[in-house]
Order: structure tokens, then C-alpha cells, then sequence
């Protein structure tokens, strides 16, 4: 992995500049994306679930979940294990050290 | 080859599009020694058509037959790609078609990505994926998919944060902030338009409520959930992941409609719809399958056998014209149609997922493009009816949705003409010294 030249550093600056002045800032939407992301890879850890279980788990709307699954079955932290009724169930693939702590079982 | 460098250095052929039909129309001319320039608006060559789980009437790998025309223009000693480029407009003068282009940046230098894909494992931002149709995820630097030409990583400026991770993490420091859009004229012999078609909006009809349901996907999205690695690695609903068990295809959804202004048949939705009930029959074995049509237009080689094998198969075919589709309970959909075999009962039904046949539309404006008003349907006029793939101007050629909607099959052929045709001009205004009108320069592509 190289660090990061003063080159680099000075195209990254103006990259940032630009996309400014044309209004665009991805920011918000990638913290939001990150928060999500936690929530499931948390809400995973009390063992395998299907969509609507990791949704009530999590706090997020189901399809929300199936689209982290998505992403987190295409980088490999994330699988199929089993199926419920009409419902797959996912398990994550982190070990419990990588993933966020469970957050406390809603009522 | 892919060539990072635009190069305005003249070629025999430019062909727009590097779908199925610009693939194949730039290998007939290479094939023939012509030097090809191809140019492709996205990231990556292969078109609507390397997206597609499989083929009809046959149900061939559609990326088994794409990947190796692909394979075989990337590594054309006579081809030339530039992806990530888009055709701002033909300028035809006497004897001489100048092609203005656009070539987005992709802030990566392909001659140095190795497609290490390094850049996008340390990349930590995740969009909808717009080569899985939003239904998966993708990271902000990527190779667009698995069989992508060029395999080079792209980066999406809209969702990059700048944090600067991929630049630690390429192995060949290869990407490029700085990197800006070039704009760039290349001559050219002649040229052949295969830019291919759009898909009018799935919410297009208000009745349908396609914006209140994720249920309610569009056909692309269905090859993409049918595709062997796609984004749930099965066939389950956007919703909540459920794995349907009623699954309605709505046809002539988006065309045939005046209302729209599509009155014409989108010409691929009734097989291509069967083709998708078909290979859900065998995803989803327990699943009920209804296709609701105003009338099947199986016109091709094979076609109505392939109908008649789907009936077989046990796939509801209703004829009726679908009025109404409500989001109900448990993110289900109520479907209010016409049933027009039992005298014009009105019933509501219920399904799980909804599929709606878009319209085929144009994407090329052809006054824009070629400063020549479109045919009344919108695409590019064919003024001569035996030689369909001429255009208004002389010496640009067309070949495949560009034209129209059509099927692959059809689109192939037309692309051969096109060739021919191009081929044919070229030679006619060759000076007797050249080869049949074939630059004698070294072949156009050479890595930067």
C-alpha cells in the first residue's frame, strides 16, 4: 500500500473543489450508507436471519437490508446459509472481532 | 484494443455503440482489413446484450455468445475502442465525415490498471449498481462487472467521498483525480450508427403506480435476478426478499400506446417476457405465472413454438389489458384486469411481483447527432427501403435498435449489412493506388 504524495493529495483537493462548485456532495449519502451498513453487519451478529427479521432488528426498511446483503454477499461478508418458508436466511461471514456489536434487542 | 489516448489521427470506419451490433459490424470490417474506430458511452463494451441471463427462442447463455464478440473486437489488431466516450454529432462534409466525441473521464489511466480490482476492495462507499439495475451494490471505484472490456476500474464522481483509499491501494499508481472530459474529432471513411435503444420509464403510467412498489420491475431487472451472478444470487423481490410465488408480466406496458406516445410494437417485450416466465418456471418450480397481453406477436424463426412450449410448460397466458395495479397488504400488488376470453369480466388479482414490458424508445437524436430530422417513431429514418441501413447522409450507415426495435438475431444482421455497405463506399471512392479504400496505416491502437 503507498502513501498518499503531495501530487496526489493536490489532485484530490481540486477533484473535491470541482464536484463543489457543481454542487455535488456525496458525504451525506456515503455516512448514511455507512450507519446502514453497521446496523445490519450488528443486527447479523445474533446469528442467521431472513430480510423482515434483520429489518425489525435493525431498524431499517426491508429492502434497504436486501440491498446491503447484496453488496455485502458481493464483497464476501455476507451468505446465504438456510431458508425460511419463503424467506432465504443470511449469515455474516466477519468474524466477531471485524463485526460492530449487537445493538440491544428492540422490545 | 482499448486505447486510453484519443487520437485524431484518421480511420476507415467509426461505429458508434459497442453492443451486439456494433461488435459485430466492427468485425466484419476489420475482418476485411479496414481500420475500426468503436466508441461505447459506457465503461464497458457488450451493450444491453451482456447484461441478459439468456436468449430466445433458444435459451442460450447470452453472455456466452456476447463475451467471445467482445473478446475478439477488444483484441482486433484492426479495432481501436474507446469506452467511456460518447458521439456528440457527425459533421459530413464532401468526401469527409468528421466525428466530434466526448470522452468522460473515468479518473483511472488504463494503460497503467491491471484490474487488480485492489482499488475497489479498499473502497468504502457503496452505490445501487446500475449494471445489476440498482438492485445491487457498487462501489464508488470498480470494475463495472465480472466480464467487463476493459477490465479497468472506473471511478463514479457522483458517490466518491475523495477519501483518497484507492490511491493507497493501487499497486500501479494509476489513478487519476485530475483527469478531465476531452473533447476530440476523429475522420473517418464513413460511419456506422449501432447505438442501440432506450426503455421509456417505468413509471409511466400513473395507473400503474410503479413508483409506490418496488415489486413492480422492469424486464432488465428480471434478467438481472435470472442472471447466474446477479444480485441476490436467486430470484427474490426487491421488497423484502421474499421468493415470489405469483409473478405477473404486463405487456405492452410502454408501447403500443398513443397516450405515451409509443404507438408503435416494441417488437421484443412478448418473447422476451415469455423467455423470463420460462426460466422463472425453472427458478421458481412452485411459483404461478401469468402473462397478461393484448395479443402475442411471435412473428420470428421459432418463436411460436417457443409460445407454444410455455403454455406447455404451464404458464398462464391471459388476454386482457391490465387497467389498474394497487399496492396492497403486504407488499403484494392487486392487478385489475379485463378478461377479455371470459366476455369482459372485471377482475382484481393478486400477485407478488409485477413485471412491466417497457417500450423501446430512441436514445440517438438524430437532428442532434446528424443534423437530419428522426423517422416518425423517433429513430433514425431509413430513406431507402431495400438498403435499410442507409441513412440521410451519405457515407453514415446504421444498423440495429438504432433503427428500431428489433431482436438480436435481426439486430446481427443488419449489422452485417451495414458492414457491407460501408465497405462497399468505402471501395467506390477509393483512388485506384489504395486497396479497395483500407488505410494503409499501421493498425490505431497502441497503448499509451
Amino acid at each position: 500500500m503507498a502513501a498518499l504524495t503531495e501530487a496526489h493529495k493536490a489532485a484530490l483537493k481540486r477533484f473535491r473543489e470541482l464536484r463543489k462548485q457543481k454542487g455535488g456532495d456525496p458525504g451525506k449519502a456515503a455516512a448514511q450508507f455507512r450507519q446502514e451498513r453497521k446496523a445490519v453487519e450488528s443486527a447479523l451478529k445474533r446469528g442467521p436471519a431472513t430480510v423482515p427479521e434483520l429489518a425489525r432488528a435493525s431498524g431499517l426498511p426491508a429492502h434497504k437490508v436486501l440491498w446491503h446483503l447484496a453488496g455485502m454477499r458481493k464483497y464476501g461478508t455476507a451468505q446465504e446459509t438456510a431458508q425460511d418458508g419463503d424467506y432465504p436466511k443470511y449469515a455474516s461471514t466477519l468474524s466477531p472481532a471485524e463485526a460492530p456489536a449487537p445493538a440491544p434487542a428492540q422490545p | 484494443m482499448d486505447d486510453p489516448r484519443p487520437s485524431p489521427s484518421p480511420v476507415d470506419v467509426v461505429v458508434v455503440g459497442g453492443g451486439i451490433a456494433g461488435l459485430e459490424a466492427a468485425l466484419d470490417l476489420a475482418d476485411q482489413d479496414y481500420a475500426v474506430l468503436l466508441v461505447e458511452r459506457e465503461s464497458s463494451i457488450g451493450g444491453k446484450m451482456i447484461a441478459l441471463s439468456k436468449t430466445f427462442p433458444t435459451l442460450d447463455c447470452s453472455s456466452c455468445i456476447t463475451t467471445p464478440k467482445m473478446s475478439a473486437a477488444f483484441h482486433h489488431p484492426r479495432i481501436r475502442i474507446l469506452t467511456s466516450t460518447e458521439l456528440e454529432r457527425v459533421e459530413a462534409r464532401a468526401g469527409s465525415r468528421r466525428v466530434h466525441l466526448r470522452r468522460k473521464p473515468t479518473y483511472v489511466d488504463n494503460g497503467l490498471c491491471i484490474g487488480c480490482r485492489l482499488c475497489e476492495y479498499a473502497c468504502p462507499v457503496e452505490f445501487p449498481d446500475p449494471f445489476e439495475e440498482g438492485l445491487g451494490a457498487q462501489r464508488a471505484i470498480a470494475v463495472p462487472f465480472s466480464n467487463a472490456l476493459p477490465q479497468k476500474a472506473v471511478l463514479d464522481a457522483r458517490h466518491c467521498i475523495a477519501c483518497g483509499a484507492c490511491v493507497k491501494a493501487c499497486p500501479t499508481d494509476a489513478i487519476r483525480f485530475d483527469q478531465q472530459e476531452e473533447r476530440f474529432t476523429v475522420e473517418a471513411g464513413a460511419v456506422i450508427l449501432a447505438t442501440g435503444f432506450g426503455l421509456n420509464a417505468l413509471g409511466l403510467k400513473p395507473e400503474y403506480h410503479a413508483s409506490q412498489s418496488l415489486n413492480i420491475i422492469s424486464p432488465m431487472q428480471l434478467e438481472r435476478l435470472l442472471a447466474p451472478h446477479g444480485p441476490y444470487g436467486r430470484v427474490l423481490r426487491p421488497s423484502d426478499g421474499k421468493v415470489p410465488g405469483s409473478v405477473a408480466f404486463v405487456l405492452c406496458a410502454g408501447s403500443r400506446d398513443l397516450s405515451l406516445g409509443v404507438p408503435y410494437c416494441s417488437r421484443i417485450c412478448c418473447m422476451y417476457s415469455i423467455k423470463e416466465a420460462m426460466l422463472l418456471s425453472g427458478a421458481l418450480p412452485v411459483a404461478d405465472l401469468t402473462v397478461y397481453y393484448m395479443d402475442i406477436r411471435a412473428f420470428g424463426k421459432g418463436h411460436e413454438q417457443f409460445y407454444q412450449n410455455a403454455k406447455a410448460m404451464g404458464i398462464n397466458f391471459v388476454k386482457g389489458k391490465v387497467a389498474r395495479i394497487d399496492p396492497v397488504d403486504h407488499d403484494d400488488l392487486s392487478l385489475r384486469v379485463e378478461l377479455e376470453e371470459e366476455g369482459g369480466r372485471v377482475e382484481e388479482r393478486r400477485h407478488d411481483l409485477v413485471v412491466l414490458a417497457q417500450g423501446a424508445i430512441p436514445v440517438l437524436e438524430p437532428a442532434t447527432a446528424l443534423g437530419v430530422p428522426a423517422a416518425p417513431d423517433g429513430f433514425l429514418n431509413q430513406p431507402d427501403t431495400v438498403r435499410i441501413t442507409c441513412t440521410d447522409i451519405e457515407g453514415v450507415f446504421a444498423a440495429g435498435a438504432a433503427l428500431g426495435p428489433k431482436d438480436i438475431v435481426d439486430s446481427i444482421l443488419e449489422a452485417g449489412a451495414a458492414a457491407m455497405e460501408a465497405a462497399r463506399f468505402l471501395a467506390a471512392r477509393a483512388p485506384a493506388s489504395s486497396a479497395a479504400g483500407k488505410s494503409t496505416a499501421s493498425p490505431p491502437s497502441v497503448h499509451a
